[in-house]
Protein backbone atom coordinates (compact mmCIF):
# COMPACT_ATOMS: atom_id res chain seq x y z
CA UNK A 1 0.00 0.00 0.00
CA UNK A 2 1.55 3.55 -0.78
CA UNK A 3 2.44 6.37 1.55
CA UNK A 4 -0.45 8.54 0.13
CA UNK A 5 -3.08 5.83 0.49
CA UNK A 6 -2.17 5.26 4.24
CA UNK A 7 -3.21 8.66 5.31
CA UNK A 8 -7.04 7.93 3.41
CA UNK A 9 -9.84 6.94 5.69
CA UNK A 10 -12.75 4.71 4.70
CA UNK A 11 -15.92 3.32 6.49
CA UNK A 12 -15.87 0.86 8.73
CA UNK A 13 -19.26 0.35 9.60
CA UNK A 14 -20.47 4.12 10.56
CA UNK A 15 -16.91 4.75 11.84
CA UNK A 16 -14.28 6.38 9.84
CA UNK A 17 -10.99 4.90 9.80
CA UNK A 18 -7.68 4.21 8.20
CA UNK A 19 -7.79 2.35 4.54
CA UNK A 20 -5.53 -0.23 5.93
CA UNK A 21 -7.05 -0.29 9.22
CA UNK A 22 -9.92 -1.28 7.83
CA UNK A 23 -8.55 -4.95 6.50
CA UNK A 24 -6.78 -5.66 10.25
CA UNK A 25 -10.65 -4.73 11.69
CA UNK A 26 -12.73 -6.49 8.96
CA UNK A 27 -10.64 -9.60 9.70
CA UNK A 28 -11.10 -9.41 13.29
CA UNK A 29 -14.59 -9.41 13.03
CA UNK A 30 -15.07 -12.55 11.20
CA UNK A 31 -11.82 -14.40 13.03
CA UNK A 32 -14.60 -13.73 15.71
CA UNK A 33 -17.50 -15.04 14.21
CA UNK A 34 -16.07 -17.87 11.99
CA UNK A 35 -17.12 -20.61 14.22
CA UNK A 36 -20.69 -20.00 14.66
CA UNK A 37 -20.98 -18.01 11.19
CA UNK A 38 -23.39 -20.37 9.68
CA UNK A 39 -25.52 -20.77 12.91
CA UNK A 40 -25.92 -16.64 12.97
CA UNK A 41 -26.44 -16.63 9.19
CA UNK A 42 -29.26 -19.22 9.81
CA UNK A 43 -30.76 -17.49 12.87
CA UNK A 44 -30.47 -13.42 11.41
CA UNK A 45 -31.84 -14.35 8.30
CA UNK A 46 -34.22 -16.69 9.07
CA UNK A 47 -32.66 -19.01 6.80
CA UNK A 48 -33.47 -16.68 4.23
CA UNK A 49 -29.84 -16.41 3.12
CA UNK A 50 -29.76 -20.09 1.91
CA UNK A 51 -32.66 -19.20 -0.46
CA UNK A 52 -30.99 -16.17 -1.89
CA UNK A 53 -28.03 -18.60 -2.27
CA UNK A 54 -29.83 -21.07 -4.16
CA UNK A 55 -31.37 -18.71 -6.68
CA UNK A 56 -27.91 -17.44 -7.39
CA UNK A 57 -26.51 -20.90 -7.75
CA UNK A 58 -29.51 -21.40 -10.33
CA UNK A 59 -28.92 -18.17 -12.24
CA UNK A 60 -25.30 -18.99 -12.36
CA UNK A 61 -24.98 -21.48 -15.65
CA UNK A 62 -22.46 -23.20 -14.18
CA UNK A 63 -21.90 -26.89 -15.71
CA UNK A 64 -20.08 -29.72 -15.79
CA UNK A 65 -16.16 -28.98 -16.48
CA UNK A 66 -16.75 -25.25 -15.91
CA UNK A 67 -13.94 -23.20 -13.74
CA UNK A 68 -15.11 -21.20 -10.82
CA UNK A 69 -14.16 -19.07 -8.46
CA UNK A 70 -16.01 -18.21 -5.12
CA UNK A 71 -14.20 -15.16 -3.58
CA UNK A 72 -15.11 -14.48 0.17
CA UNK A 73 -16.81 -18.03 -0.50
CA UNK A 74 -16.35 -18.39 3.63
CA UNK A 75 -17.60 -21.50 4.99
CA UNK A 76 -18.47 -22.77 1.32
CA UNK A 77 -21.98 -22.96 1.24
CA UNK A 78 -22.03 -22.00 -2.57
CA UNK A 79 -18.61 -23.72 -3.44
CA UNK A 80 -20.31 -27.36 -2.04
CA UNK A 81 -22.85 -27.11 -4.61
CA UNK A 82 -20.54 -25.63 -7.32
CA UNK A 83 -18.05 -28.53 -6.93
CA UNK A 84 -20.98 -31.13 -7.77
CA UNK A 85 -22.36 -29.11 -10.60
CA UNK A 86 -18.90 -28.92 -12.08
CA UNK A 87 -17.84 -32.47 -11.74
CA UNK A 88 -14.67 -33.82 -11.75
CA UNK A 89 -13.60 -32.70 -14.69
CA UNK A 90 -14.09 -28.81 -13.99
CA UNK A 91 -12.96 -26.95 -10.53
CA UNK A 92 -13.77 -24.77 -8.19
CA UNK A 93 -11.33 -22.43 -6.13
CA UNK A 94 -12.94 -21.36 -2.96
CA UNK A 95 -10.98 -18.04 -2.22
CA UNK A 96 -11.36 -15.56 0.99
CA UNK A 97 -8.94 -13.20 2.57
CA UNK A 98 -9.75 -14.51 5.89
CA UNK A 99 -8.20 -18.00 7.17
CA UNK A 100 -10.14 -18.67 9.56
CA UNK A 101 -13.17 -18.22 8.03
CA UNK A 102 -11.40 -20.75 5.25
CA UNK A 103 -10.51 -23.46 7.75
CA UNK A 104 -13.88 -23.49 8.84
CA UNK A 105 -15.13 -23.91 4.93
CA UNK A 106 -12.23 -26.10 4.15
CA UNK A 107 -13.94 -28.56 7.27
CA UNK A 108 -17.20 -28.39 6.13
CA UNK A 109 -16.59 -29.09 2.66
CA UNK A 110 -14.75 -32.25 3.84
CA UNK A 111 -17.04 -33.37 5.78
CA UNK A 112 -19.71 -33.27 3.24
CA UNK A 113 -17.44 -35.47 1.35
CA UNK A 114 -16.27 -32.67 -1.63
CA UNK A 115 -12.96 -33.05 -2.36
CA UNK A 116 -10.83 -33.13 -5.30
CA UNK A 117 -11.85 -30.67 -7.45
CA UNK A 118 -11.61 -27.53 -4.61
CA UNK A 119 -9.01 -25.43 -4.13
CA UNK A 120 -8.65 -23.36 -1.33
CA UNK A 121 -6.77 -20.31 -1.81
CA UNK A 122 -6.31 -17.55 0.79
CA UNK A 123 -6.32 -14.24 -1.46
CA UNK A 124 -7.64 -10.68 -1.43
CA UNK A 125 -10.37 -9.38 -3.83
CA UNK A 126 -8.40 -6.56 -4.83
CA UNK A 127 -5.35 -8.69 -6.26
CA UNK A 128 -6.45 -12.08 -7.48
CA UNK A 129 -3.46 -14.31 -7.66
CA UNK A 130 -4.55 -15.56 -10.93
CA UNK A 131 -3.62 -15.51 -14.18
CA UNK A 132 -5.87 -13.06 -16.61
CA UNK A 133 -9.14 -15.04 -18.45
CA UNK A 134 -9.33 -18.11 -15.64
CA UNK A 135 -12.87 -18.43 -15.02
CA UNK A 136 -16.40 -19.16 -16.31
CA UNK A 137 -18.19 -17.94 -13.58
CA UNK A 138 -16.95 -15.86 -10.09
CA UNK A 139 -19.43 -15.27 -7.38
CA UNK A 140 -19.06 -13.09 -4.64
CA UNK A 141 -21.51 -13.56 -1.83
CA UNK A 142 -22.35 -11.19 1.07
CA UNK A 143 -18.67 -10.18 0.73
CA UNK A 144 -18.05 -7.01 -1.62
CA UNK A 145 -18.94 -4.74 1.22
CA UNK A 146 -16.23 -5.91 3.24
CA UNK A 147 -13.31 -4.94 0.60
CA UNK A 148 -12.05 -2.02 1.46
CA UNK A 149 -11.45 -0.85 -2.21
CA UNK A 150 -14.70 -2.31 -4.11
CA UNK A 151 -13.69 -1.13 -8.01
CA UNK A 152 -10.02 -2.39 -7.19
CA UNK A 153 -11.88 -5.42 -6.50
CA UNK A 154 -14.78 -5.54 -9.71
CA UNK A 155 -11.47 -4.49 -12.04
CA UNK A 156 -9.50 -7.71 -10.59
CA UNK A 157 -12.44 -10.14 -10.85
CA UNK A 158 -13.05 -8.32 -14.16
CA UNK A 159 -9.29 -9.82 -15.40
CA UNK A 160 -9.37 -13.07 -14.15
CA UNK A 161 -12.71 -13.66 -15.65
CA UNK A 162 -12.73 -15.45 -19.34
CA UNK A 163 -14.09 -13.53 -22.16
CA UNK A 164 -18.15 -14.21 -22.06
CA UNK A 165 -17.88 -15.39 -18.38
CA UNK A 166 -20.14 -13.95 -15.75
CA UNK A 167 -19.36 -12.28 -12.39
CA UNK A 168 -22.09 -12.81 -9.73
CA UNK A 169 -22.34 -10.15 -6.92
CA UNK A 170 -25.06 -11.17 -4.06
CA UNK A 171 -24.94 -8.60 -1.32
CA UNK A 172 -27.33 -6.62 1.33
CA UNK A 173 -28.59 -3.64 -0.67
CA UNK A 174 -31.73 -0.93 -0.38
CA UNK A 175 -35.11 -1.73 0.06
CA UNK A 176 -37.49 1.09 -1.56
CA UNK A 177 -40.30 0.25 0.91
CA UNK A 178 -40.19 2.72 3.53
CA UNK A 179 -42.06 0.49 5.58
CA UNK A 180 -40.26 -2.70 5.12
CA UNK A 181 -37.04 -0.06 5.17
CA UNK A 182 -38.12 0.87 9.14
CA UNK A 183 -38.97 -2.77 10.16
CA UNK A 184 -35.48 -3.60 8.74
CA UNK A 185 -33.30 -1.07 10.61
CA UNK A 186 -35.00 -1.69 14.07
CA UNK A 187 -34.24 -5.31 13.44
CA UNK A 188 -30.60 -4.79 12.16
CA UNK A 189 -29.69 -2.46 14.84
CA UNK A 190 -31.31 -3.46 17.98
CA UNK A 191 -32.35 -6.85 17.80
CA UNK A 192 -29.20 -8.53 15.63
CA UNK A 193 -26.12 -7.09 18.00
CA UNK A 194 -28.21 -9.14 20.55
CA UNK A 195 -28.58 -12.11 18.60
CA UNK A 196 -24.74 -11.83 17.96
CA UNK A 197 -24.17 -11.28 21.93
CA UNK A 198 -26.20 -14.11 23.12
CA UNK A 199 -25.19 -16.68 20.34
CA UNK A 200 -21.37 -15.41 19.40
CA UNK A 201 -20.49 -13.24 22.42
CA UNK A 202 -19.82 -10.43 20.08
CA UNK A 203 -22.35 -7.85 19.99
CA UNK A 204 -19.88 -5.41 18.02
CA UNK A 205 -19.25 -7.75 15.22
CA UNK A 206 -22.88 -7.92 14.33
CA UNK A 207 -23.18 -3.95 14.91
CA UNK A 208 -20.60 -3.81 12.67
CA UNK A 209 -22.40 -6.28 10.01
CA UNK A 210 -25.69 -4.24 10.26
CA UNK A 211 -23.39 -0.76 9.79
CA UNK A 212 -21.99 -2.47 6.76
CA UNK A 213 -24.72 -3.13 4.80
CA UNK A 214 -26.54 0.43 5.33
CA UNK A 215 -22.76 1.99 4.13
CA UNK A 216 -22.62 -0.45 0.93
CA UNK A 217 -23.59 0.86 -2.90
CA UNK A 218 -27.34 0.63 -3.67
CA UNK A 219 -28.12 -1.33 -6.83
CA UNK A 220 -27.81 1.49 -9.38
CA UNK A 221 -24.66 2.49 -7.80
CA UNK A 222 -22.58 -0.65 -7.86
CA UNK A 223 -24.27 -1.88 -11.31
CA UNK A 224 -22.55 1.44 -12.27
CA UNK A 225 -19.58 0.22 -10.68
CA UNK A 226 -19.23 -2.70 -12.44
CA UNK A 227 -20.14 -1.25 -15.76
CA UNK A 228 -16.84 0.77 -14.90
CA UNK A 229 -14.99 -2.02 -14.47
CA UNK A 230 -15.48 -3.36 -17.90
CA UNK A 231 -18.37 -5.45 -17.52
CA UNK A 232 -21.50 -5.68 -20.32
CA UNK A 233 -24.97 -6.39 -20.04
CA UNK A 234 -24.77 -5.60 -16.10
CA UNK A 235 -27.93 -5.73 -14.16
CA UNK A 236 -29.82 -6.90 -11.11
CA UNK A 237 -32.44 -8.24 -9.51
CA UNK A 238 -33.90 -7.56 -6.08
CA UNK A 239 -34.43 -10.05 -3.66
CA UNK A 240 -36.96 -9.99 -0.79
CA UNK A 241 -38.13 -6.49 -1.52
CA UNK A 242 -34.39 -5.38 -2.23
CA UNK A 243 -32.75 -6.22 1.45
CA UNK A 244 -30.88 -8.50 -1.24
CA UNK A 245 -29.33 -7.99 -4.80
CA UNK A 246 -28.11 -10.23 -7.28
CA UNK A 247 -25.97 -8.30 -9.66
CA UNK A 248 -24.71 -9.73 -12.69
CA UNK A 249 -22.21 -8.67 -15.62
CA UNK A 250 -20.58 -10.63 -18.22
CA UNK A 251 -16.74 -9.85 -19.63
CA UNK A 252 -16.98 -8.73 -23.15
CA UNK B 1 -40.93 -13.33 -5.93
CA UNK B 2 -42.04 -16.24 -7.87
CA UNK B 3 -38.41 -17.31 -7.85
CA UNK B 4 -38.26 -17.12 -3.94
CA UNK B 5 -41.03 -19.52 -3.52
CA UNK B 6 -39.53 -21.69 -5.96
CA UNK B 7 -36.46 -21.59 -3.94
CA UNK B 8 -38.26 -22.02 -0.81
CA UNK B 9 -40.29 -25.14 -1.94
CA UNK B 10 -36.94 -26.60 -3.50
CA UNK B 11 -35.23 -26.12 0.03
CA UNK B 12 -37.27 -27.55 2.19
CA UNK B 13 -37.97 -30.32 -0.30
CA UNK B 14 -34.43 -30.89 0.06
CA UNK B 15 -34.20 -30.80 3.61
CA UNK B 16 -37.13 -33.07 4.48
CA UNK B 17 -35.50 -35.68 2.01
CA UNK B 18 -32.08 -35.58 3.12
CA UNK B 19 -32.74 -35.43 6.51
CA UNK B 20 -35.00 -38.86 6.03
CA UNK B 21 -31.84 -40.46 4.16
CA UNK B 22 -29.41 -39.26 6.56
CA UNK B 23 -30.13 -41.70 8.76
CA UNK B 24 -29.61 -44.06 6.70
CA UNK B 25 -26.08 -44.06 5.78
CA UNK B 26 -25.85 -47.03 3.77
CA UNK B 27 -28.35 -45.33 0.96
CA UNK B 28 -25.86 -41.98 1.46
CA UNK B 29 -23.26 -44.01 0.33
CA UNK B 30 -24.76 -45.73 -3.03
CA UNK B 31 -26.16 -42.05 -3.52
CA UNK B 32 -22.65 -40.82 -3.32
CA UNK B 33 -21.41 -43.33 -6.15
CA UNK B 34 -24.06 -41.70 -8.29
CA UNK B 35 -22.56 -38.08 -7.61
CA UNK B 36 -22.03 -35.74 -10.62
CA UNK B 37 -24.96 -37.54 -12.37
CA UNK B 38 -27.99 -35.02 -13.63
CA UNK B 39 -31.18 -36.71 -13.44
CA UNK B 40 -34.30 -34.35 -14.76
CA UNK B 41 -38.00 -35.36 -13.56
CA UNK B 42 -40.60 -33.73 -15.75
CA UNK B 43 -44.28 -34.28 -14.10
CA UNK B 44 -47.40 -33.88 -15.59
CA UNK B 45 -50.42 -32.79 -13.97
CA UNK B 46 -48.92 -30.41 -12.08
CA UNK B 47 -46.96 -29.97 -14.83
CA UNK B 48 -43.44 -29.68 -12.70
CA UNK B 49 -40.08 -29.98 -13.86
CA UNK B 50 -36.67 -30.14 -11.84
CA UNK B 51 -33.26 -31.63 -11.49
CA UNK B 52 -32.01 -34.33 -8.92
CA UNK B 53 -28.16 -34.82 -8.78
CA UNK B 54 -27.40 -37.12 -6.07
CA UNK B 55 -24.49 -36.51 -3.79
CA UNK B 56 -23.19 -37.90 -0.40
CA UNK B 57 -25.71 -35.60 1.66
CA UNK B 58 -28.53 -36.98 -0.11
CA UNK B 59 -29.90 -35.77 -2.80
CA UNK B 60 -29.66 -32.05 -4.02
CA UNK B 61 -33.24 -30.39 -6.03
CA UNK B 62 -32.72 -27.59 -8.83
CA UNK B 63 -35.22 -25.99 -10.83
CA UNK B 64 -32.85 -25.30 -13.27
CA UNK B 65 -29.76 -26.48 -13.98
CA UNK B 66 -27.81 -25.77 -17.19
CA UNK B 67 -25.52 -29.13 -17.03
CA UNK B 68 -27.15 -31.73 -19.86
CA UNK B 69 -29.08 -34.32 -17.91
CA UNK B 70 -28.49 -38.04 -17.73
CA UNK B 71 -31.52 -39.06 -17.97
CA UNK B 72 -35.08 -37.45 -18.37
CA UNK B 73 -38.25 -39.34 -16.60
CA UNK B 74 -41.28 -38.61 -17.68
CA UNK B 75 -45.11 -39.28 -16.07
CA UNK B 76 -47.90 -38.81 -13.48
CA UNK B 77 -47.08 -37.60 -10.22
CA UNK B 78 -48.82 -41.20 -9.38
CA UNK B 79 -46.51 -43.56 -11.42
CA UNK B 80 -43.17 -41.86 -9.63
CA UNK B 81 -44.78 -42.58 -6.65
CA UNK B 82 -45.59 -46.72 -7.63
CA UNK B 83 -41.75 -46.74 -8.85
CA UNK B 84 -40.17 -45.68 -5.19
CA UNK B 85 -41.80 -48.26 -3.80
CA UNK B 86 -41.81 -50.94 -6.45
CA UNK B 87 -39.56 -54.34 -6.01
CA UNK B 88 -39.59 -54.97 -9.56
CA UNK B 89 -37.66 -51.59 -11.13
CA UNK B 90 -37.66 -52.66 -15.17
CA UNK B 91 -41.09 -53.33 -14.63
CA UNK B 92 -42.26 -49.66 -12.75
CA UNK B 93 -39.75 -48.01 -14.89
CA UNK B 94 -40.62 -49.08 -18.23
CA UNK B 95 -44.38 -50.49 -17.53
CA UNK B 96 -45.91 -47.67 -16.21
CA UNK B 97 -46.11 -45.35 -18.18
CA UNK B 98 -42.93 -43.59 -17.38
CA UNK B 99 -41.45 -42.16 -19.94
CA UNK B 100 -37.25 -42.78 -19.74
CA UNK B 101 -35.00 -40.76 -22.49
CA UNK B 102 -31.43 -41.35 -21.29
CA UNK B 103 -29.50 -43.41 -19.40
CA UNK B 104 -31.60 -45.97 -18.06
CA UNK B 105 -29.77 -47.64 -16.38
CA UNK B 106 -29.15 -44.79 -14.11
CA UNK B 107 -32.45 -44.55 -13.66
CA UNK B 108 -32.68 -47.92 -12.76
CA UNK B 109 -29.75 -47.42 -10.25
CA UNK B 110 -31.46 -44.57 -8.84
CA UNK B 111 -34.70 -46.12 -8.57
CA UNK B 112 -33.23 -49.44 -6.63
CA UNK B 113 -31.40 -47.34 -3.91
CA UNK B 114 -34.59 -44.94 -3.02
CA UNK B 115 -36.52 -48.24 -2.79
CA UNK B 116 -33.76 -49.70 -1.04
CA UNK B 117 -33.72 -46.93 1.72
CA UNK B 118 -34.53 -47.92 4.96
CA UNK B 119 -36.02 -44.93 6.67
CA UNK B 120 -36.56 -45.38 9.74
CA UNK B 121 -39.93 -43.60 11.03
CA UNK B 122 -39.78 -44.62 14.78
CA UNK B 123 -36.13 -42.59 15.11
CA UNK B 124 -38.08 -40.08 13.26
CA UNK B 125 -40.82 -39.99 15.57
CA UNK B 126 -38.23 -40.18 18.51
CA UNK B 127 -37.16 -37.28 17.94
CA UNK B 128 -40.55 -35.41 18.78
CA UNK B 129 -42.17 -37.12 20.99
CA UNK B 130 -39.03 -38.97 22.77
CA UNK B 131 -38.21 -42.69 22.55
CA UNK B 132 -40.61 -44.71 24.70
CA UNK B 133 -43.72 -42.92 23.53
CA UNK B 134 -42.55 -43.64 19.82
CA UNK B 135 -41.53 -46.45 20.49
CA UNK B 136 -45.25 -47.80 21.79
CA UNK B 137 -46.90 -45.84 19.18
CA UNK B 138 -44.92 -47.22 16.27
CA UNK B 139 -45.64 -51.16 17.29
CA UNK B 140 -49.38 -49.55 17.66
CA UNK B 141 -49.65 -48.03 14.30
CA UNK B 142 -47.55 -51.36 12.48
CA UNK B 143 -44.79 -49.16 11.41
CA UNK B 144 -43.16 -52.24 12.34
CA UNK B 145 -45.09 -53.80 9.08
CA UNK B 146 -42.37 -53.24 6.44
CA UNK B 147 -39.25 -54.50 8.52
CA UNK B 148 -41.40 -57.81 8.73
CA UNK B 149 -41.69 -57.63 4.64
CA UNK B 150 -38.20 -57.20 4.57
CA UNK B 151 -37.85 -60.53 6.23
CA UNK B 152 -39.55 -61.80 4.33
CA UNK B 153 -38.47 -60.36 0.92
CA UNK B 154 -35.09 -61.76 2.43
CA UNK B 155 -36.14 -65.17 3.16
CA UNK B 156 -37.76 -65.13 -0.25
CA UNK B 157 -34.54 -63.84 -2.42
CA UNK B 158 -32.37 -66.55 -0.45
CA UNK B 159 -34.89 -69.42 -1.45
CA UNK B 160 -34.63 -68.45 -4.66
CA UNK B 161 -30.92 -68.01 -4.73
CA UNK B 162 -30.69 -71.20 -3.01
CA UNK B 163 -32.65 -73.53 -5.57
CA UNK B 164 -31.20 -71.93 -8.33
CA UNK B 165 -27.51 -71.27 -7.55
CA UNK B 166 -26.67 -73.60 -5.06
CA UNK B 167 -29.03 -76.66 -5.57
CA UNK B 168 -28.97 -75.74 -9.65
CA UNK B 169 -32.80 -77.03 -9.88
CA UNK B 170 -33.17 -74.30 -11.38
CA UNK B 171 -30.93 -72.53 -13.89
CA UNK B 172 -30.60 -68.42 -13.22
CA UNK B 173 -32.45 -66.39 -15.55
CA UNK B 174 -29.62 -64.59 -17.40
CA UNK B 175 -28.30 -68.31 -18.56
CA UNK B 176 -32.19 -69.13 -18.98
CA UNK B 177 -31.96 -65.57 -21.33
CA UNK B 178 -29.28 -66.11 -23.37
CA UNK B 179 -30.33 -69.83 -24.18
CA UNK B 180 -33.40 -68.46 -25.30
CA UNK B 181 -31.60 -65.92 -27.48
CA UNK B 182 -29.11 -68.81 -29.23
CA UNK B 183 -31.96 -71.01 -29.87
CA UNK B 184 -34.01 -68.12 -31.10
CA UNK B 185 -30.90 -67.34 -33.49
CA UNK B 186 -30.19 -71.71 -34.48
CA UNK B 187 -34.24 -70.97 -35.59
CA UNK B 188 -33.83 -68.45 -37.86
CA UNK B 189 -30.53 -69.77 -39.18
CA UNK B 190 -32.47 -73.03 -39.37
CA UNK B 191 -34.82 -70.95 -41.33
CA UNK B 192 -32.69 -68.90 -43.42
CA UNK B 193 -31.09 -72.56 -44.42
CA UNK B 194 -34.03 -74.28 -45.56
CA UNK B 195 -35.01 -70.99 -47.80
CA UNK B 196 -32.14 -70.71 -49.14
CA UNK B 197 -32.36 -74.56 -50.20
CA UNK B 198 -35.73 -74.26 -51.06
CA UNK B 199 -34.11 -71.36 -53.31
CA UNK B 200 -31.23 -73.75 -54.81
CA UNK B 201 -33.33 -76.73 -55.23
CA UNK B 202 -35.96 -74.56 -57.73
CA UNK B 203 -33.03 -72.61 -59.37
CA UNK B 204 -31.72 -76.31 -60.17
CA UNK B 205 -34.93 -77.80 -61.11
CA UNK B 206 -35.43 -74.80 -63.80
CA UNK B 207 -31.98 -74.88 -65.01
CA UNK B 208 -32.55 -78.98 -66.04
CA UNK B 209 -36.06 -77.71 -67.21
Amino acid sequence: MSEQNKDQTTHFGYQQVKTDEKVKRVADVFHSVAGKYDLMNDLMSGGIHRLWKRITIEQSGVRRGMQVLDIAGGTGDLTMRFARLVGAEGKVVLADINDSMLKVGRDKLYDHGVTGNVEFVQANAECLPFPDNSFDVITIAFGLRNVTDKDAALRSMTRVLKPGGKLMVLEFSKTDNPLLTKAYDIYSFNILPQMGQLIAGDADSYRYLAESIRMHPDQETLKGMMEQAGLVNCKYQNMTGGIVALHTGIKP
Amino acid sequence: MLELLNATLLTVAEQSINGLLGRDPVTLERLAGLEGKVIVVELSAPTLRFSLMPCADGLQLYSQLDTEADVTLRGLPADFVRLLGSADQAEAMFGNGIEVQGDSGLATRLQKILADARIDWEAQLAELIGDLPAHQLANLVGFKVRQYRTTGDSLLANLQEYIKEESQLLAPRPEVEAFMAQIDRLRDDSDRLAARFERLRSQVFQDRD
